[in-house]
Protein backbone atom coordinates (compact mmCIF):
# COMPACT_ATOMS: atom_id res chain seq x y z
CA UNK A 1 0.00 0.00 0.00
CA UNK A 2 1.27 3.43 -0.88
CA UNK A 3 1.96 5.78 2.02
CA UNK A 4 -0.63 8.50 2.21
CA UNK A 5 0.10 12.12 2.96
CA UNK A 6 -0.26 13.43 6.51
CA UNK A 7 -3.40 15.39 7.12
CA UNK A 8 -3.44 19.15 7.33
CA UNK A 9 -1.91 20.21 10.68
CA UNK A 10 -4.77 22.58 11.49
CA UNK A 11 -7.30 19.81 10.93
CA UNK A 12 -5.29 17.43 13.11
CA UNK A 13 -5.04 20.18 15.72
CA UNK A 14 -8.81 20.65 15.79
CA UNK A 15 -9.20 16.87 16.10
CA UNK A 16 -6.79 16.76 19.03
CA UNK A 17 -8.45 19.78 20.62
CA UNK A 18 -11.89 18.17 20.41
CA UNK A 19 -10.45 14.98 21.93
CA UNK A 20 -9.05 17.03 24.80
CA UNK A 21 -12.34 18.89 25.18
CA UNK A 22 -14.28 15.63 25.35
CA UNK A 23 -11.96 14.45 28.14
CA UNK A 24 -12.72 17.68 30.03
CA UNK A 25 -16.46 17.38 29.48
CA UNK A 26 -16.72 13.68 30.31
CA UNK A 27 -14.12 13.26 33.03
CA UNK A 28 -13.22 16.76 34.19
CA UNK A 29 -9.56 16.06 33.44
CA UNK A 30 -7.23 16.22 30.48
CA UNK A 31 -4.96 13.88 28.58
CA UNK A 32 -1.58 12.46 29.56
CA UNK A 33 1.17 10.07 28.66
CA UNK A 34 4.19 10.20 30.95
CA UNK A 35 2.15 9.35 34.05
CA UNK A 36 1.24 6.01 32.51
CA UNK A 37 4.86 5.38 31.54
CA UNK A 38 5.87 6.10 35.14
CA UNK A 39 3.37 3.57 36.41
CA UNK A 40 4.68 1.00 33.97
CA UNK A 41 8.25 1.83 35.02
CA UNK A 42 7.47 1.28 38.69
CA UNK A 43 5.69 -1.96 37.87
CA UNK A 44 8.82 -3.16 36.02
CA UNK A 45 11.08 -2.12 38.90
CA UNK A 46 8.79 -3.91 41.30
CA UNK A 47 9.32 -7.13 39.38
CA UNK A 48 13.10 -6.65 39.36
CA UNK A 49 13.75 -5.26 42.84
CA UNK A 50 10.60 -5.18 44.98
CA UNK A 51 12.19 -4.22 48.31
CA UNK A 52 14.27 -1.44 46.86
CA UNK A 53 11.33 0.05 44.96
CA UNK A 54 9.06 0.00 47.98
CA UNK A 55 11.65 1.81 50.10
CA UNK A 56 11.90 4.68 47.61
CA UNK A 57 9.83 7.70 48.60
CA UNK A 58 9.02 8.62 45.01
CA UNK A 59 8.36 5.20 43.48
CA UNK A 60 6.11 4.11 46.33
CA UNK A 61 3.60 6.79 45.28
CA UNK A 62 2.98 4.74 42.15
CA UNK A 63 2.98 1.41 43.94
CA UNK A 64 -0.18 -0.17 42.59
CA UNK A 65 -1.16 -2.53 39.85
CA UNK A 66 -0.32 -0.88 36.54
CA UNK A 67 -3.92 -1.19 35.36
CA UNK A 68 -5.42 0.84 38.18
CA UNK A 69 -4.91 4.23 36.66
CA UNK A 70 -7.03 6.17 34.18
CA UNK A 71 -3.99 7.27 32.20
CA UNK A 72 -2.88 3.70 31.62
CA UNK A 73 -6.14 2.90 29.83
CA UNK A 74 -5.78 6.12 27.90
CA UNK A 75 -2.28 5.24 26.71
CA UNK A 76 -3.43 1.75 25.69
CA UNK A 77 -6.01 3.63 23.62
CA UNK A 78 -3.24 5.78 22.12
CA UNK A 79 -1.48 2.62 21.00
CA UNK A 80 -4.64 1.28 19.36
CA UNK A 81 -5.51 4.62 17.75
CA UNK A 82 -2.00 5.23 16.47
CA UNK A 83 -1.80 1.70 15.08
CA UNK A 84 -5.18 1.97 13.32
CA UNK A 85 -4.36 5.31 11.78
CA UNK A 86 -0.93 4.11 10.66
CA UNK A 87 -2.40 0.92 9.17
CA UNK A 88 -5.09 2.87 7.28
CA UNK A 89 -2.46 5.19 5.82
CA UNK A 90 0.05 2.46 5.00
CA UNK A 91 2.65 3.79 7.41
CA UNK A 92 3.36 0.61 9.40
CA UNK A 93 6.99 -0.09 8.69
CA UNK A 94 9.96 -1.15 10.80
CA UNK A 95 12.58 1.55 10.34
CA UNK A 96 14.58 4.19 12.14
CA UNK A 97 13.56 7.80 11.70
CA UNK A 98 16.58 10.07 11.11
CA UNK A 99 18.17 12.62 8.82
CA UNK A 100 20.36 11.51 5.87
CA UNK A 101 23.69 12.39 7.52
CA UNK A 102 23.75 10.13 10.58
CA UNK A 103 24.23 6.40 11.05
CA UNK A 104 21.46 4.27 12.52
CA UNK A 105 23.62 3.38 15.52
CA UNK A 106 24.36 7.00 16.42
CA UNK A 107 20.72 7.92 15.95
CA UNK A 108 19.68 5.19 18.39
CA UNK A 109 22.26 6.34 20.95
CA UNK A 110 20.91 9.89 20.72
CA UNK A 111 17.34 8.57 20.94
CA UNK A 112 18.22 6.85 24.22
CA UNK A 113 19.92 9.96 25.62
CA UNK A 114 17.01 12.16 24.57
CA UNK A 115 14.55 9.68 26.06
CA UNK A 116 16.41 9.69 29.37
CA UNK A 117 16.36 13.48 29.51
CA UNK A 118 12.64 13.52 28.70
CA UNK A 119 11.80 10.83 31.25
CA UNK A 120 13.75 12.64 33.94
CA UNK A 121 12.35 16.09 33.20
CA UNK A 122 8.76 14.91 32.73
CA UNK A 123 8.82 13.64 36.32
CA UNK A 124 10.48 16.83 37.56
CA UNK A 125 7.91 19.07 35.87
CA UNK A 126 4.99 16.75 36.79
CA UNK A 127 3.95 16.15 33.21
CA UNK A 128 4.84 16.15 29.57
CA UNK A 129 3.64 17.74 26.35
CA UNK A 130 0.22 16.11 26.63
CA UNK A 131 -0.48 16.13 30.35
CA UNK A 132 1.07 19.46 31.22
CA UNK A 133 1.41 21.58 28.07
CA UNK A 134 -1.78 20.65 26.16
CA UNK A 135 -4.09 20.03 29.12
CA UNK A 136 -2.86 22.91 31.23
CA UNK A 137 -2.58 25.15 28.20
CA UNK A 138 -6.29 24.82 27.53
CA UNK A 139 -7.24 25.48 31.17
CA UNK A 140 -4.79 28.43 31.25
CA UNK A 141 -2.69 26.89 34.03
CA UNK A 142 0.23 29.22 34.74
CA UNK A 143 2.85 26.50 35.23
CA UNK A 144 1.84 24.80 31.99
CA UNK A 145 2.48 27.90 29.93
CA UNK A 146 5.82 28.46 31.68
CA UNK A 147 6.70 24.83 30.90
CA UNK A 148 5.69 25.20 27.25
CA UNK A 149 7.88 28.25 26.67
CA UNK A 150 10.77 26.57 28.51
CA UNK A 151 10.41 23.49 26.25
CA UNK A 152 10.61 25.56 23.07
CA UNK A 153 13.52 27.58 24.49
CA UNK A 154 15.45 24.44 25.45
CA UNK A 155 14.75 22.72 22.15
CA UNK A 156 15.76 25.68 19.95
CA UNK A 157 18.90 26.16 22.05
CA UNK A 158 19.90 22.50 21.70
CA UNK A 159 18.85 22.13 18.05
CA UNK A 160 22.07 23.58 16.63
CA UNK A 161 24.22 20.98 18.36
CA UNK A 162 22.32 17.99 17.02
CA UNK A 163 21.61 19.38 13.53
CA UNK A 164 23.60 16.55 11.88
CA UNK A 165 21.00 14.15 13.20
CA UNK A 166 18.04 15.68 11.41
CA UNK A 167 19.05 17.91 8.49
CA UNK B 1 -4.56 24.04 1.42
CA UNK B 2 -4.59 27.44 -0.23
CA UNK B 3 -4.07 30.71 1.56
CA UNK B 4 -7.65 31.83 1.20
CA UNK B 5 -9.08 28.93 3.21
CA UNK B 6 -6.43 29.42 5.90
CA UNK B 7 -7.34 33.09 6.18
CA UNK B 8 -11.02 32.22 6.50
CA UNK B 9 -10.10 29.86 9.35
CA UNK B 10 -7.97 32.46 11.12
CA UNK B 11 -10.70 35.06 10.67
CA UNK B 12 -13.28 32.73 12.20
CA UNK B 13 -10.93 32.11 15.13
CA UNK B 14 -10.50 35.86 15.59
CA UNK B 15 -14.26 36.44 15.69
CA UNK B 16 -14.73 33.66 18.26
CA UNK B 17 -12.03 35.28 20.38
CA UNK B 18 -13.48 38.76 20.00
CA UNK B 19 -16.84 37.53 21.31
CA UNK B 20 -15.07 35.93 24.29
CA UNK B 21 -13.26 39.15 25.10
CA UNK B 22 -16.58 40.86 25.78
CA UNK B 23 -18.46 37.86 27.16
CA UNK B 24 -19.00 37.47 30.91
CA UNK B 25 -17.19 34.12 31.13
CA UNK B 26 -16.19 34.61 34.78
CA UNK B 27 -19.69 35.54 35.89
CA UNK B 28 -21.08 32.52 34.06
CA UNK B 29 -18.56 30.36 35.91
CA UNK B 30 -20.02 31.35 39.27
CA UNK B 31 -23.52 30.06 38.75
CA UNK B 32 -24.63 27.59 41.36
CA UNK B 33 -24.88 23.98 40.26
CA UNK B 34 -28.31 22.78 39.23
CA UNK B 35 -30.35 21.27 42.05
CA UNK B 36 -31.27 18.37 39.80
CA UNK B 37 -27.59 17.68 39.17
CA UNK B 38 -26.82 17.81 42.87
CA UNK B 39 -29.63 15.41 43.73
CA UNK B 40 -28.26 13.11 41.07
CA UNK B 41 -24.79 13.44 42.54
CA UNK B 42 -26.05 12.66 46.04
CA UNK B 43 -27.85 9.57 44.80
CA UNK B 44 -25.08 8.11 42.71
CA UNK B 45 -21.91 8.97 44.48
CA UNK B 46 -21.14 7.87 47.98
CA UNK B 47 -21.32 10.92 50.18
CA UNK B 48 -21.99 8.96 53.36
CA UNK B 49 -19.38 8.27 55.98
CA UNK B 50 -19.98 5.31 58.26
CA UNK B 51 -20.23 5.75 62.02
CA UNK B 52 -17.35 3.35 62.59
CA UNK B 53 -15.05 5.21 60.20
CA UNK B 54 -15.82 8.48 61.92
CA UNK B 55 -15.27 6.96 65.38
CA UNK B 56 -11.89 5.63 64.23
CA UNK B 57 -10.93 9.05 62.97
CA UNK B 58 -11.94 10.66 66.26
CA UNK B 59 -10.03 8.12 68.34
CA UNK B 60 -6.95 8.45 66.16
CA UNK B 61 -7.23 12.23 66.58
CA UNK B 62 -7.03 12.71 62.83
CA UNK B 63 -7.19 16.26 61.58
CA UNK B 64 -8.77 17.66 58.47
CA UNK B 65 -12.45 17.21 59.24
CA UNK B 66 -15.14 19.02 61.20
CA UNK B 67 -18.32 17.31 62.35
CA UNK B 68 -21.25 19.72 62.06
CA UNK B 69 -24.42 18.81 63.95
CA UNK B 70 -27.35 20.47 62.17
CA UNK B 71 -30.04 19.58 64.74
CA UNK B 72 -31.61 22.07 67.09
CA UNK B 73 -29.92 23.24 70.29
CA UNK B 74 -31.97 21.04 72.65
CA UNK B 75 -31.20 17.88 70.74
CA UNK B 76 -27.54 18.75 70.63
CA UNK B 77 -27.41 19.31 74.34
CA UNK B 78 -28.92 15.90 75.03
CA UNK B 79 -26.06 14.16 73.35
CA UNK B 80 -23.62 14.81 70.57
CA UNK B 81 -20.51 13.42 68.94
CA UNK B 82 -17.40 14.49 70.85
CA UNK B 83 -15.76 17.44 69.15
CA UNK B 84 -18.77 18.21 66.97
CA UNK B 85 -20.03 21.73 66.39
CA UNK B 86 -23.70 22.65 66.64
CA UNK B 87 -24.93 24.76 63.75
CA UNK B 88 -28.70 24.34 63.32
CA UNK B 89 -29.70 24.01 59.69
CA UNK B 90 -31.46 27.38 59.76
CA UNK B 91 -28.23 29.14 60.65
CA UNK B 92 -26.05 27.13 58.30
CA UNK B 93 -25.64 29.68 55.56
CA UNK B 94 -24.75 32.67 57.70
CA UNK B 95 -22.15 30.89 59.76
CA UNK B 96 -18.71 32.48 59.58
CA UNK B 97 -16.97 29.67 61.40
CA UNK B 98 -18.26 27.08 58.95
CA UNK B 99 -17.10 29.05 55.93
CA UNK B 100 -13.64 29.38 57.42
CA UNK B 101 -13.42 25.77 58.53
CA UNK B 102 -14.56 24.48 55.14
CA UNK B 103 -11.57 25.97 53.41
CA UNK B 104 -9.20 23.38 54.81
CA UNK B 105 -11.47 20.69 56.22
CA UNK B 106 -13.90 18.07 55.15
CA UNK B 107 -17.32 18.94 56.54
CA UNK B 108 -19.25 15.96 57.93
CA UNK B 109 -22.93 16.71 58.50
CA UNK B 110 -25.05 14.87 61.00
CA UNK B 111 -28.69 15.04 62.09
CA UNK B 112 -31.00 12.58 63.79
CA UNK B 113 -31.49 10.51 60.65
CA UNK B 114 -30.28 11.19 57.15
CA UNK B 115 -32.99 13.59 55.98
CA UNK B 116 -32.02 16.86 57.60
CA UNK B 117 -28.33 16.28 56.95
CA UNK B 118 -29.05 15.56 53.28
CA UNK B 119 -30.98 18.81 53.00
CA UNK B 120 -28.08 20.62 54.63
CA UNK B 121 -25.73 18.91 52.16
CA UNK B 122 -27.75 20.25 49.22
CA UNK B 123 -27.81 23.74 50.72
CA UNK B 124 -24.06 23.81 51.23
CA UNK B 125 -23.27 22.32 47.83
CA UNK B 126 -25.45 24.94 46.16
CA UNK B 127 -23.52 27.61 47.96
CA UNK B 128 -20.31 26.27 46.48
CA UNK B 129 -18.97 24.20 49.38
CA UNK B 130 -16.92 21.42 47.80
CA UNK B 131 -15.92 18.90 50.43
CA UNK B 132 -19.10 17.95 52.27
CA UNK B 133 -20.10 14.51 53.53
CA UNK B 134 -22.93 13.05 55.59
CA UNK B 135 -22.73 10.74 58.60
CA UNK B 136 -24.62 7.67 57.41
CA UNK B 137 -27.62 6.95 59.63
CA UNK B 138 -27.05 10.10 61.66
CA UNK B 139 -27.30 10.26 65.44
CA UNK B 140 -29.94 7.53 65.64
CA UNK B 141 -27.52 5.00 64.26
CA UNK B 142 -24.67 6.48 66.27
CA UNK B 143 -26.52 5.96 69.55
CA UNK B 144 -27.54 2.47 68.49
CA UNK B 145 -23.97 1.60 67.61
CA UNK B 146 -22.19 3.10 70.58
CA UNK B 147 -24.92 3.52 73.21
CA UNK B 148 -25.65 -0.15 73.37
CA UNK B 149 -23.32 -2.17 71.15
CA UNK B 150 -24.92 -5.50 70.30
CA UNK B 151 -22.84 -8.59 70.34
CA UNK B 152 -23.11 -10.36 66.99
CA UNK B 153 -25.10 -13.55 67.25
CA UNK B 154 -25.18 -16.70 65.19
CA UNK B 155 -22.43 -17.28 62.69
CA UNK B 156 -20.48 -14.06 62.87
CA UNK B 157 -17.28 -13.21 61.06
CA UNK B 158 -14.07 -11.91 62.56
CA UNK B 159 -14.89 -8.50 61.14
CA UNK B 160 -18.21 -8.38 62.95
CA UNK B 161 -16.60 -9.40 66.20
CA UNK B 162 -13.88 -6.83 65.76
CA UNK B 163 -16.49 -4.14 65.11
CA UNK B 164 -18.37 -5.12 68.25
CA UNK B 165 -15.21 -5.03 70.34
CA UNK B 166 -14.32 -1.68 68.89
CA UNK B 167 -17.77 -0.24 69.54
CA UNK B 168 -17.79 -1.51 73.10
CA UNK B 169 -14.38 -0.03 73.77
CA UNK B 170 -15.21 3.24 72.06
CA UNK B 171 -18.66 3.64 73.62
CA UNK B 172 -17.67 5.61 76.74
CA UNK B 173 -15.81 8.18 74.64
CA UNK B 174 -18.36 8.38 71.87
CA UNK B 175 -21.32 8.80 74.23
CA UNK B 176 -19.30 10.92 76.66
CA UNK B 177 -21.37 14.04 76.24
CA UNK B 178 -24.52 12.34 77.48
CA UNK B 179 -26.32 14.52 79.98
CA UNK B 180 -25.79 13.42 83.56
CA UNK B 181 -22.86 11.25 82.70
CA UNK B 182 -20.31 13.93 83.29
CA UNK B 183 -21.33 16.77 85.55
CA UNK B 184 -19.25 19.67 84.39
CA UNK B 185 -19.42 19.26 80.68
CA UNK B 186 -23.10 18.51 80.65
CA UNK B 187 -24.10 21.83 82.23
CA UNK B 188 -22.63 23.87 79.47
CA UNK B 189 -21.80 21.93 76.36
CA UNK B 190 -18.63 23.50 75.21
CA UNK B 191 -18.16 23.78 71.47
CA UNK B 192 -14.65 22.59 71.02
CA UNK B 193 -13.36 23.99 67.80
CA UNK B 194 -11.13 21.51 66.06
CA UNK B 195 -7.82 22.88 64.96
CA UNK B 196 -7.95 23.78 61.29
CA UNK B 197 -5.16 22.01 59.54
CA UNK B 198 -4.45 21.04 55.99
CA UNK B 199 -6.72 18.21 55.00
CA UNK B 200 -5.32 14.89 53.96
CA UNK B 201 -6.55 13.98 50.53
CA UNK B 202 -7.41 10.40 51.32
CA UNK B 203 -10.72 10.55 49.56
CA UNK B 204 -9.26 11.63 46.24
CA UNK B 205 -10.18 9.01 43.67
CA UNK B 206 -7.04 9.10 41.64
CA UNK B 207 -4.17 11.32 40.82
CA UNK B 208 -5.23 13.42 37.88
CA UNK B 209 -1.89 14.78 36.76
CA UNK B 210 0.12 13.51 33.86
CA UNK C 1 -24.10 19.32 33.78
CA UNK C 2 -20.53 18.57 32.77
CA UNK C 3 -18.01 17.28 33.76
CA UNK C 4 -20.24 14.22 33.83
CA UNK C 5 -17.90 12.01 35.85
CA UNK C 6 -17.60 14.57 38.65
CA UNK C 7 -21.36 14.82 38.92
CA UNK C 8 -21.74 11.08 39.22
CA UNK C 9 -23.33 10.29 35.86
CA UNK C 10 -21.14 7.19 35.69
CA UNK C 11 -18.60 5.35 37.81
CA UNK C 12 -14.89 4.67 37.73
CA UNK C 13 -15.21 1.56 35.54
CA UNK C 14 -17.12 3.43 32.83
CA UNK C 15 -14.42 6.06 33.18
CA UNK C 16 -11.83 3.49 32.15
CA UNK C 17 -13.81 2.67 29.00
CA UNK C 18 -13.95 6.37 28.22
CA UNK C 19 -10.18 6.56 28.84
CA UNK C 20 -9.67 3.90 26.20
CA UNK C 21 -11.92 5.67 23.67
CA UNK C 22 -10.39 9.09 24.33
CA UNK C 23 -6.95 7.50 23.99
CA UNK C 24 -7.85 5.93 20.64
CA UNK C 25 -8.92 9.32 19.33
CA UNK C 26 -5.77 10.93 20.78
CA UNK C 27 -3.50 8.36 19.13
CA UNK C 28 -5.37 8.58 15.84
CA UNK C 29 -4.98 12.35 15.54
CA UNK C 30 -1.34 12.27 16.66
CA UNK C 31 -0.59 9.76 13.91
CA UNK C 32 -2.64 11.67 11.30
CA UNK C 33 -0.60 14.79 12.04
CA UNK C 34 2.59 12.83 11.38
CA UNK C 35 3.75 12.76 15.00
CA UNK C 36 4.93 9.16 14.72
CA UNK C 37 7.96 10.38 12.76
CA UNK C 38 10.80 11.75 14.85
CA UNK C 39 12.33 13.71 11.98
CA UNK C 40 9.08 15.53 11.24
CA UNK C 41 8.82 16.50 14.92
CA UNK C 42 12.45 17.58 15.17
CA UNK C 43 12.44 19.70 12.00
CA UNK C 44 10.22 22.07 13.99
CA UNK C 45 13.37 23.24 15.73
CA UNK C 46 15.04 24.20 12.44
CA UNK C 47 11.97 26.17 11.21
CA UNK C 48 11.63 23.72 8.33
CA UNK C 49 8.42 22.00 9.35
CA UNK C 50 6.18 23.89 11.77
CA UNK C 51 3.63 21.10 12.24
CA UNK C 52 4.32 20.70 15.97
CA UNK C 53 3.58 24.33 16.70
CA UNK C 54 0.52 24.44 14.46
CA UNK C 55 -1.05 21.26 15.83
CA UNK C 56 -0.27 22.05 19.45
CA UNK C 57 -1.65 25.56 19.45
CA UNK C 58 -4.66 24.65 17.33
CA UNK C 59 -5.46 21.93 19.86
CA UNK C 60 -4.99 24.22 22.86
CA UNK C 61 -7.06 27.01 21.31
CA UNK C 62 -9.83 24.60 20.26
CA UNK C 63 -10.16 23.05 23.71
CA UNK C 64 -9.86 26.45 25.42
CA UNK C 65 -12.58 28.02 23.25
CA UNK C 66 -14.77 24.98 23.90
CA UNK C 67 -14.34 25.24 27.67
CA UNK C 68 -15.04 28.98 27.67
CA UNK C 69 -18.16 28.80 25.53
CA UNK C 70 -19.48 25.81 27.48
CA UNK C 71 -18.96 27.81 30.67
CA UNK C 72 -20.76 30.74 29.09
CA UNK C 73 -23.73 28.56 28.18
CA UNK C 74 -23.76 27.06 31.67
CA UNK C 75 -23.05 23.55 30.38
CA UNK C 76 -19.91 22.89 32.39
CA UNK C 77 -18.88 23.69 35.96
CA UNK C 78 -15.37 24.92 35.23
CA UNK C 79 -14.39 24.73 38.92
CA UNK C 80 -14.70 20.93 38.66
CA UNK C 81 -12.20 20.72 35.81
CA UNK C 82 -8.69 19.76 36.84
CA UNK C 83 -6.07 22.52 36.66
CA UNK C 84 -2.44 21.45 36.75
CA UNK C 85 -0.75 22.79 39.90
CA UNK C 86 2.00 25.31 39.29
CA UNK C 87 5.50 24.64 40.59
CA UNK C 88 7.25 27.40 38.68
CA UNK C 89 10.84 26.43 39.50
CA UNK C 90 10.40 22.73 38.78
CA UNK C 91 8.42 23.38 35.61
CA UNK C 92 10.81 25.94 34.09
CA UNK C 93 13.90 23.81 34.81
CA UNK C 94 12.03 20.67 33.79
CA UNK C 95 10.83 22.36 30.61
CA UNK C 96 14.34 23.38 29.58
CA UNK C 97 15.68 19.84 30.05
CA UNK C 98 12.58 18.49 28.31
CA UNK C 99 13.24 20.78 25.33
CA UNK C 100 16.83 19.58 25.05
CA UNK C 101 15.61 15.99 25.24
CA UNK C 102 13.04 16.74 22.54
CA UNK C 103 15.66 18.07 20.12
CA UNK C 104 18.08 15.22 20.89
CA UNK C 105 15.61 12.36 21.03
CA UNK C 106 13.08 13.58 18.47
CA UNK C 107 10.00 12.50 20.43
CA UNK C 108 8.00 13.33 23.51
CA UNK C 109 6.36 10.60 25.64
CA UNK C 110 2.98 10.53 23.83
CA UNK C 111 4.40 10.67 20.32
CA UNK C 112 7.02 8.00 21.06
CA UNK C 113 4.20 5.59 21.96
CA UNK C 114 2.66 6.27 18.54
CA UNK C 115 6.04 5.91 16.83
CA UNK C 116 6.67 2.61 18.60
CA UNK C 117 3.40 1.01 17.44
CA UNK C 118 4.16 2.12 13.87
CA UNK C 119 7.40 0.14 14.08
CA UNK C 120 9.89 2.96 14.49
CA UNK C 121 12.97 1.53 16.20
CA UNK C 122 14.18 4.92 17.41
CA UNK C 123 10.83 5.41 19.18
CA UNK C 124 11.24 2.11 21.02
CA UNK C 125 14.77 3.01 22.07
CA UNK C 126 13.51 6.45 23.10
CA UNK C 127 10.85 4.81 25.29
CA UNK C 128 13.52 2.67 26.90
CA UNK C 129 15.47 5.83 27.60
CA UNK C 130 12.40 7.51 29.07
CA UNK C 131 11.84 4.61 31.47
CA UNK C 132 15.51 4.83 32.43
CA UNK C 133 15.26 8.60 32.97
CA UNK C 134 12.26 8.15 35.24
CA UNK C 135 14.15 5.52 37.19
CA UNK C 136 17.08 7.93 37.62
CA UNK C 137 14.69 10.64 38.80
CA UNK C 138 13.20 8.31 41.39
CA UNK C 139 16.64 7.28 42.64
CA UNK C 140 17.80 10.88 42.93
CA UNK C 141 14.48 12.06 44.37
CA UNK C 142 15.85 12.81 47.88
CA UNK C 143 18.36 15.20 46.30
CA UNK C 144 15.82 16.78 43.96
CA UNK C 145 12.95 17.21 46.37
CA UNK C 146 13.72 20.88 46.96
CA UNK C 147 13.66 21.69 43.25
CA UNK C 148 10.67 19.41 42.69
CA UNK C 149 8.58 21.49 45.10
CA UNK C 150 10.01 24.91 44.25
CA UNK C 151 7.82 27.81 43.24
CA UNK C 152 4.55 26.24 44.37
CA UNK C 153 1.57 28.48 43.58
CA UNK C 154 -1.36 26.07 43.80
CA UNK C 155 -3.72 25.60 40.87
CA UNK C 156 -2.86 29.08 39.58
CA UNK C 157 -4.19 30.26 36.24
CA UNK C 158 -2.87 32.98 33.97
CA UNK C 159 -6.04 34.88 34.78
CA UNK C 160 -5.17 34.91 38.51
CA UNK C 161 -1.63 35.96 37.79
CA UNK C 162 -2.55 38.85 35.47
CA UNK C 163 -5.77 39.56 37.38
CA UNK C 164 -7.56 39.78 34.04
CA UNK C 165 -10.97 38.38 33.04
CA UNK C 166 -10.96 34.90 31.52
CA UNK C 167 -12.59 35.95 28.24
CA UNK C 168 -9.98 38.64 27.63
CA UNK C 169 -7.10 36.23 28.26
CA UNK C 170 -8.80 33.78 25.90
CA UNK C 171 -8.90 36.47 23.22
CA UNK C 172 -5.21 37.29 23.77
CA UNK C 173 -4.25 33.60 23.52
CA UNK C 174 -6.17 33.37 20.24
CA UNK C 175 -4.43 36.48 18.86
CA UNK C 176 -1.05 35.05 19.89
CA UNK C 177 -1.92 31.72 18.25
CA UNK C 178 -2.95 33.40 14.96
CA UNK C 179 0.28 35.41 15.00
CA UNK C 180 2.27 32.22 15.53
CA UNK C 181 0.41 30.45 12.71
CA UNK C 182 1.16 33.29 10.29
CA UNK C 183 4.80 33.27 11.43
CA UNK C 184 4.93 29.49 10.95
CA UNK C 185 3.60 29.73 7.39
CA UNK C 186 6.18 32.39 6.63
CA UNK C 187 9.01 30.33 8.15
CA UNK C 188 8.04 27.22 6.21
CA UNK C 189 8.12 29.17 2.95
CA UNK C 190 11.52 30.62 3.79
CA UNK C 191 13.37 27.72 5.46
CA UNK C 192 11.46 24.63 4.31
CA UNK C 193 13.80 22.91 1.85
CA UNK C 194 11.41 20.14 0.99
CA UNK C 195 7.64 20.11 0.85
CA UNK C 196 6.14 18.78 4.06
CA UNK C 197 5.40 15.12 3.48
Amino acid sequence: MKEQKFWNPYLAGVGLGLTLLSAFVLMGRGLGASGALMRFDVWLLKVIAPGHTQANAYFSKYFESPLSNWLVFEVIGVMIGGFLSGALAGRLKVKTGKGPNISVKNRLILAFIGGSLIGFSARLARGCTSGLALTGGATLALGSWAFMFAVFAGAYAAAYFVRKQWI
Amino acid sequence: MRWSSKLIGFGFLFVLGLILAFAPVDRAGHITPDTADLVNELQHRNYYISADDLAHSIIDKESGFVVVDVRGKEDFEKYHIPGSVNIPVTELLNNEYLREAAQNNTIILTSNGNTLASQAWLLLKQRGFKDVYILGGGMNYWVEAFGNPRKPTGAYTDDELFRYEFRKAAAPVMMGANIGATGTEAQKPKISKPVIRVRNNKKKQFDEGC
Amino acid sequence: MAPFFKFGYFGVETGYVIALLVGISFGFWLERAGFGESRKLALQFYFEDMTVLKVMFTAIVTAMIGLMYFTLFGWIDISQVYVNPTYLGAQVVGGLIFGIGFAVGGYCPGTSVVGAVLGRIDALVFLGGALFGMFVFGELFPLLEGLYNSGYMGAAKITDWLKAPTGLIGFLVIIAAIAMFLGAEWAENKFGKEPAK
